[in-house]
């Protein structure tokens, strides 16, 4: 169950011949009300999602369905160029049909019996089955399509054409009355009973075929009736040797087949009651599918259902593999004469197809469909004042049903793609740069607390795996190069991350890695992680966070278990009713009726599953459950999963009913880390009040889900899941830096409308900016109360200064390990200063920081540690951000701290008692300042 | 948060600026006066969506729920003065009432708007005016605001029962309680403009003329709102105060 490796990706290894089809329609009302029109294309959009995830060895794959101008639909599915279509030659009466003999029509009538058998199951009637959407794949295998489109369009309710042939339609589907049972699978019953005649005797069912429709259905009005007033004998023969039938219109050979007669072949005898069965004219006499599939007709023909190629759920899964390098993956390159699209699933055959340029719209287009008129002449020419009945109208193509399919070229794709993988390919290089970002003369906080710990490799590899980008010599993740895809990302890694999500070839190997790696989950989270830090390939991004977030186990069970549906007259219940229809609604997904149930249903789920957790709906989580449930919108039980495990992950207590203090908290460590890392805008916005409680709360409550649109919130959240805890409140400080000079220059209300419209963020730039202010930043700096997995080295001195103070306090071990970086300013008096001082530190008097600021601006440190008599660190802190130094915090418990015998000796700090310290006496106005030039921190290293 | 941004269109509407039509050109020299106007309410009454209306002349069918709360600014002219609106649209659901005191102390005037296609946001209406009456600012202007009439008028001829019956909060009942409160009343629709821009003219017009002539209270200098009680500004500093100070 748990494996993220989908039936398709297991069985795409079977397909052969794939080519992709489209066929296009338009929703109910196309010209006059746009409003209905673009209703029912949404209700179409999210009705369809459903039928991407129906596999079955008789049926197409529906791949994907596209919105394009005028709220025409694209419907992309898998397609093969042999159809029973191709039996019929000729146009109405003179329909000329090739018969085909009882053992072949055999196997036919039970592969499409098991295909309706499985749509039925999944609740699809295929209500349109006509001999061109039976398919026939390379090996002859039945492939039904076009089976969704009557589910997709509500039982037709949603477009404003008939669905199904009327030659094919038994009466009930015509004459619908109110006491009949729903529109069940026994339509396509008949339909198939009719089929088999005509194939088998070589004529049409009715006569003059395609013409007079009028008659068509008033001969099948007479035979519900008959059957209505007369009762069906339950015989085979139902109502086939009775004299009505002669006045129908039905061909005579159709009839001969059907009527007893004297020369009865015995052999045929079996065929003859099986379309009996199937032209029974009361539904309630007539077999299900599923039903069929026993009649006689098929026994003890060696038919059977053990497709020998087909697998399905579950798959064996283990969190550890032990497996033979040797033999146990064949490198692509091996087999250098496969089709490059072999065993790719048609989905990510038509994602390629689209980032290789493909456009189904402008395909089609190309190809003549779709010429709109233009309006005037569309205008009737004459309206006939009696009637009302318009004449001269022309019919836009753009605008009516067609049921031509369309195949896509995949020759262009294939060109691009053997480029791509070939030989002559760009060669993939680790770019140490980019992941690292190190810089030899800064502080390296991430690096800085893997060497630090316990020399215990377990212990590294876990922070390894937290927290480090990927590293070239970390020998350790390199095992991934094991699985076939010797060669980890590229050169590409360098350009920007837009551009490498629309490269095909780039995209292709992605997928390639990330799908091997998918289907070996769990053993392989850690390398998932692992490549995720570079990037995460959008096409199977759900999974992949699925997989970040360490999903595993039975999630169906675990989402199943949780009462979701029953109606509660709480508020809660209330609040989420009128913000689902208000969430994200420019998604087509979420604007869908169906979306809006499952947003629903997960919003309800999540509240009943953390009852104990003392988790309450606040406004916002619609969003936060956004991104998952758009991902995952076919498998609600893992975007429920994703979303329980990410909100304690990273939002730990937010949603609580009382979460003042928690959100407080957030907002302080924000402006503390906003001073220490820009103090010019700190101090602008800190003076005129701009405070984060007005602007910020939105982010943080939604992890920015509520303030950016999806596309910018998927690329945000990849960096956010693999990234260290604290990335998400360093992204709130890159955006505030990008609009920095905008905001420098605006007063209170200026800034306020910025938050309120945000212009263009980079949201690649700002994670960026965001990982580099992380890996200088202290993890004291950055400490919480509610952060959720307390990072290493940090649990201990978690005393953050009370909230309104501007800056950050730091705890004496993140000094020590500033080393030369920081510039220790000691405020106590000269007395308490000669009587120990942190060594290197420089002693002053506050009040003189006007006068000394060049001075200790020519230290040229890069962190500013405030230590002073207890209560005064604050203040001076501050007025160091206002005179625009630097990483500026206060130690936390000033000189005593260490005074105190701490237990781990790496940690202490020799106290300085140089009393002949030199003096720099900066004879300004009287200002003078101390400095103590005994570097004991050297003896101790 | 707009939904505009959202979707990733251009956009920037004259926000901040709001030099929109109301104001005439030759009145660009007249300082404008602010007015600090917060919006109460139950969720989905429509708080957004009217002041959308009255600063962007736009309407958004289910615009996204505001959380916390969202700031924007629109001038307007009355007679010889220009009023600039700094309004404060606060979220709907009751979670984030606490945050509530943080945006309505210091306001000159509150519109409190119901849905009149639901009772119950009546009486949470209410319950705001009973709120803001004893702890805002004593002279705070208040207009009650029942929105969505749209969905109450009858459409066509015929239709006029049943859009009728869709309405939950009947006019009289709302107006007699408005009356007896001391409230401006109103009745709107942010969807297709009626009404909107009288809430505004009229709160305009009743906010007491020294009030808005004299010049104001330091703290609503920069129009922000004052911290919640427990958590003061920064170094204990009030905005106000440091903006006009060199140091």
């Amino acid at each position: 169950m748990a494996t993220f490796a989908t039936d398709k990706e297991i069985n795409a290894s079977f397909q052969s011949d794939v080519h992709l089809g489209v066929s296009s329609f338009s929703a109910v009302a196309g010209l006059e009300d746009r409003d209905v029109l673009a209703t029912a294309t949404t209700e179409i959009f999210g009705r369809f999602q459903a039928l991407k995830t129906l596999l079955h060895p008789n049926i197409c794959e529906y791949v994907e369905i596209v919105k394009g101008k005028h709220d025409r639909l694209f419907v992309i599915f898998e397609y093969h160029m042999n159809h029973l279509g191709k039996l019929y030659q000729g146009e109405g009466g003179n329909m000329q049909i090739t018969r085909i003999g009882i053992s072949m029509l055999r196997e036919w009538a039970f592969q499409i019996l098991k295909a309706l058998t499985y749509l039925n199951q999944n609740g699809i009637t295929h209500h349109n089955l006509d001999p061109h959407n039976i398919l026939l794949d390379a090996e002859g295998k039945v492939k039904l399509a076009d089976y969704g489109l009557f589910y997709m369009t509500n039982g037709g309710a949603d477009v404003d054409f008939p669905i199904g042939y009327p030659h094919y339609l038994p009466a009930e589907a015509i004459y619908r009355q109110a006491d009949m049972p729903e529109v069940t699978g026994k339509v396509d019953v008949w339909s198939l009973g009719v089929i088999l005649a005509e194939i088998f005797t070589g004529s049409t069912f009715w006569k003059e075929n395609d013409k007079d429709i009028e008659k068509l259905f008033f001969s099948l009005w007479m035979l519900q009736s008959f059957v209505q007033e007369e009762g069906e004998t339950d015989d085979d023969a139902g109502v086939w040797n009775k004299l009505i039938v002669h006045q129908l219109g039905i061909n005579d050979p159709i009839l001969d087949f059907l009527q007893d007669s004297a020369d009865d072949d015995l052999a045929d005898l079996d065929f003859r009651n099986f379309i009996r069965a199937c032209l029974k004219v009361d539904v309630s006499n007539r077999c299900s599918p599923e039903q069929l599939l026993s009649h006689p007709f098929f026994s003890g023909h060696g038919l059977s259902d053990n497709y020998k190629y087909w697998w399905k759920k579950p798959f064996l899964q283990s969190q550890s593999i032990d497996f033979d390098e040797e033999n146990m993956f064949i490198p692509i390159d091996e087999q250098p004469n496969k089709d490059v699209l072999y065993g790719i699933p048609l989905s990510q055959i038509y994602y390629f197809w689209k980032l290789a340029g493909g456009d189904v719209e402008t395909e089609l287009a190309k190809r003549g469909f779709l010429l709109s008129t233009p309006p005037i002449e569309r205008i009737p020419r004459t309206v006939k004042v009696q009637d009302g009945k318009e004449e001269g109208t022309t019919k836009d193509t753009a605008f009516l049903f067609s049921d031509t399919i369309y195949t896509l070229s995949l020759k262009e794709l294939r060109q691009r793609l053997e480029v791509a993988t070939g030989p002559n390919r760009e060669t993939f290089e680790w770019d140490t740069d980019y992941f690292m970002l190190v810089d030899e003369d800064d502080m390296n906080f991430l690096v800085d607390e893997m060497s630090d710990d316990d020399n215990s490799s377990t212990k590294d590899d876990d922070i390894l795996g937290k927290y480090l980008y990927p590293d070239p010599n970390n020998h350790k993740a390199s095992l991934s190069s094991t699985n076939g895809q010797t060669t980890p990302p590229t050169n590409n890694i360098k350009l920007p991350l837009l551009i490498r999500e629309k490269d095909v070839g780039y995209q292709f190997q992605r997928v390639a890695l990330f799908s091997e790696l998918l289907r070996q989950y769990p053993a392989s989270r850690d390398e998932i992680i692992h490549h995720a830090k570079v990037d995460i390939p959008p096409f199977l991004r759900g999974r992949i966070w699925a997989a970040i977030l360490g999903i595993y186990g039975d999630y169906q069970a675990l989402y199943d278990s949780y009462d979701k549906e029953t109606e509660k007259e709480t508020a809660t219940d209330r609040q989420i009713d009128v913000d689902v229809p208000r969430c994200h609604q420019y998604n087509q997904l979420l604007s869908s009726p169906i979306g809006h149930e499952k947003l629903r249903r997960l919003l309800k789920c999540f509240i009943v599953a953390n009852a104990n957790n003392k988790l309450v709906y606040w406004q916002g989580l619609d969003s936060l459950c956004a991104p998952f449930l758009t991902l995952n919108f076919n498998d609600e039980a893992l975007a429920f999963s994703c979303l329980h495990t990410f909100i304690p992950k990273f939002l730990q207590d937010v949603f609580l009913f009382d979460n003042s203090s928690v959100i407080a908290e957030y907002l302080a460590v924000f402006k503390h880390l906003l001073s220490f890392h820009d103090p010019e805008l700190s101090s602008h916005l800190n003076k005129i009040g701009y405070q984060p409680d007005l602007y910020a709360i939105p982010w943080f409550l939604t992890l920015f889900t509520h303030v950016f649109p999806l596309d910018k919130t998927y690329h945000l959240w990849d960096k956010i899941l693999v990234g260290p805890p604290s990335l998400p409140l360093f992204t709130g400080i890159s955006i505030l830096r990008q609009l920095r000079d905008l905001l420098l220059q605006s007063e209170f209300n200026e800034c306020l409308a910025f938050a309120e419209s945000f212009p263009d963020v980079d949201i690649e730039k700002c994670i960026q900016s965001a990982l580099s202010m992380c890996k200088v930043t202290p993890p004291s700096v950055i400490y919480r109360v509610h952060e959720p997995f307390v990072t290493p080295g940090a649990s201990h001195n978690g005393i953050q200064g009370p909230k309104e103070e501007l800056t950050p306090r730091i705890s004496l071990k993140d000094l020590v390990k500033l080393k030369n970086h920081v510039l220790v300013i000691d405020t106590r008096s000269e007395l308490e200063f000669s009587k120990g001082h942190f060594p290197l530190s420089v002693n002053m008097n506050p009040v003189h920081l006007e006068q000394l600021a060049q001075t200790l601006r020519q230290e040229n440190k890069k962190y500013h540690v405030v230590l002073a008599k207890k209560g005064d660190g604050p203040q001076f802190a501050a007025e160091l951000v206002y005179a625009n130094f630097s990483r500026v915090a206060v130690l936390t418990g000033s000189i005593d701290v260490m005074r105190v015998d701490t237990i781990d000796t790496k940690e202490s700090v020799p106290v300085c008692t140089c009393r002949s310290s030199k003096i720099f006496g900066s004879k300004n106005g009287g200002a003078i300042y101390w400095k103590c030039t005994q570097n004991l921190m050297k003896q101790t290293q | 948060m707009s939904n505009n941004s959202r979707q990733g269109t251009a956009e920037s509407p004259a926000r901040a600026g709001g030099e929109s039509n109301n104001v005439p050109s030759q009145n660009n020299n007249l300082k404008p006066v602010q007015v600090k106007l917060v919006l109460l309410g139950e969720a989905a009454v429509g708080k957004s969506s009217l002041v959308l209306r009255f600063v962007n002349n736009e309407f958004q069918e289910n615009k996204e729920p505001t959380i916390g709360a969202a700031f924007l600014t629109q001038k307007c002219r009355l007679e010889d003065k220009v009023i600039k609106f700094e309004i404060w649209d606060t979220a709907g659901q009751e979670r984030f009432h606490s945050l509530a005191p943080m945006y309505y102390r210091n306001a000159q005037a509150a519109v409190v708007v119901y849905d009149v296609t639901k009772s119950a946001s009546l009486d949470k209406a209410k319950s705001w005016v009973k709120e803001l009456q004893r702890q805002a600012n004593p002279n705070i202007v208040i207009a009650l605001a029942g929105n969505k009439i749209d969905l109450v008028q009858p459409t066509e001829e015929g239709e006029e029962e049943s859009a009728e019956s869709g309405r939950q909060v009947p006019t009289d009942e709302a107006k007699a309680y408005a009356m007896e409160a001391g409230l401006l009343f109103f009745e709107t629709s942010a969807k297709k403009g009626d009404g909107v821009r009288d809430v505004f003219t009229e709160i305009a017009k009743k906010i007491p003329l020294e009030l808005m002539m004299s010049p104001r209270p330091r703290q609503i200098v920069n129009g922000g709102p004052s911290p919640l009680p427990g958590l003061p500004r920064a170094n204990g500093q009030n905005p106000g105060q440091n903006s006009g100070c060199s140091c």
